[in-house]
C-alpha cells in the first residue's frame, strides 16, 4: 500500500507527463500548420515584394512632378470625382501620400491573405477529410486551434515583416528626391505596416469565426473573402461620400477605412473605430472557439 | 470482304459518335445545373454593381461637372489634358471608363470560381474516378466543362451589355451624359467578356494543376484581387511596359470609348494567354494522373 506521499507524487508525475504529451501534440499541430503554410506565404511574399519595388521605386518619376498643381487640383475636385478616377483626397506628391494609395492595395492583399489563412486553421482536415487523425491525438480543441492560429498568426506577423523590409529597402535604394525626408518616409512605412497588420488581425477574426460557424465548408470560406470585398466597395463609398453624415455606415462596413490614410500617416486612430476593430477580433475569435468546440464532425 | 466490313461498321460507327455527342451534352447540361446557384449569384452581383455604380453614383458624379470645370479653367489645357480632364470625362461613357476596374474585378473573381468549380468539381468530391469511367474520352469531358463555362461567361455578359445599355437610356436626353455614343460604350463594356474569358481560362487550368482546391472562392478571389492589383502598377508609375503583366489593362477601355477599338497587339496577347491556358489544362486533364484520395 502506498503512503500518501507516494500516492502524490504518482499523481503529480502523471499529470506532468500528461502535460508534456500535450504540450508536444501541440507543437506538432504548430509545425505541421506552419510547414503547410510555407508555400503560399512565399507566393504573397514574393508578389508583395515585387509590387513595393515596382511602387515604391517609381515615387521619383511621380515626385518630378508639379506638386503644388497636383495639391490645388486635388484639393478642388469634389470627393466623389476624385474616389471614382481612384485619388482619394491624398497628397499624390509626398511620399506618405502615395506610400497611402500603394498600402490599400497591399491592405486589400493582406486582407485576402489573412481570410486564407484563418479559413484554413480552422478548415484545412476538415476540407481534407483527414480530420479524423487530428482529433484523435489527446488533446483539446481547444488547444488544437490554438496552435494553428499561432502558426498562422507567425505567417501573418512574417508578411507584414517582408512587406516593412521591402519597402524600407526600397526606400535606401530610392534617389535623390527633392522633399524627400527619409527619416519621415520610414516612420510612416511603420506606421502603415501597424495598420496593415491590423487589418489583417480584423480579417482573421472574420474569416476565422464565418469558417467555424457555417456548416459547410466552402460556404464558410466563401463568408469570408466575400467579407474583404465588401469592405473594398464600402472603402470606395466612403471615400466617395465621405463629405456626407450618412457616410459613417460605409465606414463601418469597412475596415480599411476604419482608420483613414489621413489618420495612419500621422498616426493616430479614431478611438471608437479602434475599439470596434478590437471588439470584432476579440468576438470573432471567440466565436471560433466555441463553435469550434462544438462542431458535429460528420463525415461528408 | 473490304466492303462488308466497312459497311457492318460504319453503322455502329456513326451509333458511338450519337452517343459520345449525347454524352458529352449530359456533362454539359450537369455542369449547368450544378453552377447555377453560383451563377445566378454571381451575375445577381455583377448586374448589382454595375446599377449601383451607373445609375446610383453618376448622377452624383456628373454634377460636380462645373465646381470642377471652374478649377480646371485656372490651369493650362495641357495639364488639365495630364490629368485626365477632357470633354467626355463627365459624361456616362466616361464615367464608365472609372467604374470598370470594378466591374472587371467582379467579373474575374465570379469567372475564375466558375473555371475553378466546373473543371475542379469532381476533384473535390473525391470523384474523379466515376468520371473517367464514362465511356467517352477525357478530352470530351473537357471540351463539354469548357463549353458549359463559356456558356455562362457569355450569358453573364449579355445581361452585363443589357444593364449597361438600359441604364444609359435612363440619361438619353442629357447631352452631358451622352457626349460619347452608345455603340462605344457597348464596345468598351464588352471588354468584360473578354476578362471573363481570361479568367475563365485561369480558373480552369488552376483547378485541373492544382492537387487539391480547397476554396474555390479563396482562390478566386486572390486571382481577382491579384488582376485588380496588377492595374495599380502601370497606373501608378506610368510605365506602359507593366501592361503585359496587367490583364485587366490588356482590353482598353479609354482606347474603345475614344477611338472605338481596342489595342490588336493586346487583344491577341489576351487571346493568346487565354487559348494556351486552356490547351495547357486540357493536356493536363487527358494525360493527369487520378489520385486515389
Amino acid at each position: 500500500m502506498m503512503n500518501m506521499q507516494e500516492k502524490r507524487a504518482a499523481t503529480v508525475k502523471s499529470v506532468s507527463m500528461v502535460k508534456s504529451a500535450t504540450v508536444k501534440s501541440v507543437l506538432a499541430v504548430a509545425a505541421r500548420e506552419s510547414r503547410a503554410n510555407v508555400k503560399p506565404w512565399l507566393i504573397w511574399s514574393v508578389v508583395i515584394v515585387l509590387f513595393n519595388i515596382a511602387g515604391v521605386m517609381k515615387f521619383e518619376g511621380v515626385a518630378a512632378g508639379d506638386p503644388d498643381a497636383v495639391r490645388k487640383l486635388t484639393d478642388a475636385f469634389p470627393k466623389v470625382a476624385l474616389a471614382v478616377m481612384g485619388i482619394s483626397d491624398l497628397d499624390m506628391s509626398t511620399f506618405a501620400g502615395y506610400y497611402a494609395v500603394l498600402e490599400f492595395y497591399a491592405g486589400i492583399m493582406a486582407a485576402v491573405y489573412a481570410v486564407a489563412l484563418a479559413r484554413n486553421a480552422v478548415l484545412r482536415e476538415l476540407t481534407d477529410g483527414t480530420y479524423e487523425f487530428l482529433f484523435v491525438r489527446p488533446v483539446t480543441r481547444t488547444a488544437i486551434l490554438t496552435a494553428k492560429f499561432a502558426a498562422a498568426l507567425g505567417d501573418a506577423v512574417a508578411f507584414v515583416a517582408v512587406n516593412v523590409v521591402s519597402s524600407l529597402l526600397c526606400l535606401g535604394l530610392l534617389g535623390d528626391v527633392r522633399g524627400l525626408d527619409e527619416g519621415a518616409a520610414a516612420i510612416v512605412i511603420w506606421r502603415f505596416s501597424v495598420w496593415l497588420f491590423a487589418v489583417m488581425l480584423v480579417f482573421g477574426a472574420v474569416s476565422a469565426c464565418a469558417a467555424a460557424v457555417c456548416r459547410r465548408p466552402d460556404r464558410g470560406a466563401a463568408a469570408g473573402n466575400a467579407s474583404v470585398i465588401v469592405a473594398y466597395c464600402a472603402g470606395v463609398a466612403y471615400d466617395m461620400l465621405s463629405d456626407h453624415d450618412a457616410s459613417v455606415v460605409f465606414r463601418l462596413l469597412s475596415p480599411f477605412r476604419y482608420a483613414t490614410p489621413d489618420e495612419v500617416i500621422d498616426g493616430r486612430a479614431p478611438a471608437a473605430f479602434s475599439v470596434l476593430a478590437a471588439l470584432i477580433v476579440l468576438v470573432g475569435f471567440a466565436t471560433a472557439y466555441v463553435a469550434f468546440s462544438r462542431r458535429d464532425l460528420a463525415s461528408r | 470482304m473490304t466492303t462488308m466490313t466497312a459497311s457492318t461498321t460504319t453503322p455502329s460507327r456513326s451509333n458511338a459518335h450519337a452517343s459520345l455527342t449525347s454524352r458529352a451534352m449530359h456533362v454539359f447540361l450537369f455542369e449547368l445545373k450544378s453552377q447555377l446557384r453560383p451563377f445566378l449569384i454571381g451575375t445577381v452581383t455583377l448586374l448589382a454593381v454595375a446599377v449601383l455604380l451607373l445609375a446610383g453614383a453618376y448622377p452624383i458624379y456628373r454634377d460636380s461637372k462645373s465646381s470642377v470645370e471652374q478649377v480646371i479653367d485656372g490651369f493650362p489645357p495641357q495639364f488639365a489634358a495630364l490629368f485626365g480632364v477632357n470633354d467626355d470625362v463627365f459624361s456616362f461613357g466616361g464615367f464608365y471608363r472609372f467604374s470598370s476596374l470594378y466591374l472587371m474585378l467582379t467579373m474575374a473573381i465570379m469567372a475564375c470560381a466558375w473555371g475553378l468549380a466546373v473543371f475542379g468539381r469532381e476533384k473535390r468530391a473525391k470523384a474523379t474516378d466515376f468520371l473517367f469511367v464514362m465511356p467517352m474520352p477525357r478530352g470530351a469531358i473537357y471540351a463539354a466543362k469548357l463549353a458549359a463555362g463559356l456558356t455562362m461567361v457569355v450569358v453573364a455578359s449579355l445581361a452585363f451589355l443589357a444593364a449597361v445599355a438600359l441604364t444609359y437610356t435612363r440619361f438619353r436626353d442629357d447631352s452631358t451624359a451622352t457626349s460619347i455614343a452608345l455603340p462605344r460604350l457597348i464596345l468598351a463594356a464588352s471588354s468584360l467578356l473578354g476578362v471573363g474569358v481570361l479568367f475563365l481560362a485561369f480558373g480552369a487550368l488552376t483547378a485541373v494543376l492544382l492537387r487539391r482546391i480547397r476554396s474555390v472562392s479563396g482562390i478566386a478571389t486572390a486571382f481577382g484581387v491579384f488582376g485588380f492589383m496588377l492595374v495599380s502598377l502601370p497606373e501608378m508609375t506610368g510605365e506602359d511596359k507593366y501592361r503585359i503583366i496587367s490583364p485587366f489593362t490588356w482590353f482598353n477601355v479609354s482606347e474603345a470609348l475614344d477611338h472605338g477599338r481596342y489595342e490588336a497587339g493586346y487583344l491577341a496577347l489576351a487571346a493568346v494567354v487565354a487559348v494556351a491556358c486552356l490547351a495547357a489544362g486540357a493536356v493536363a486533364y487527358v494525360r493527369g494522373e487520378v489520385r486515389a484520395e
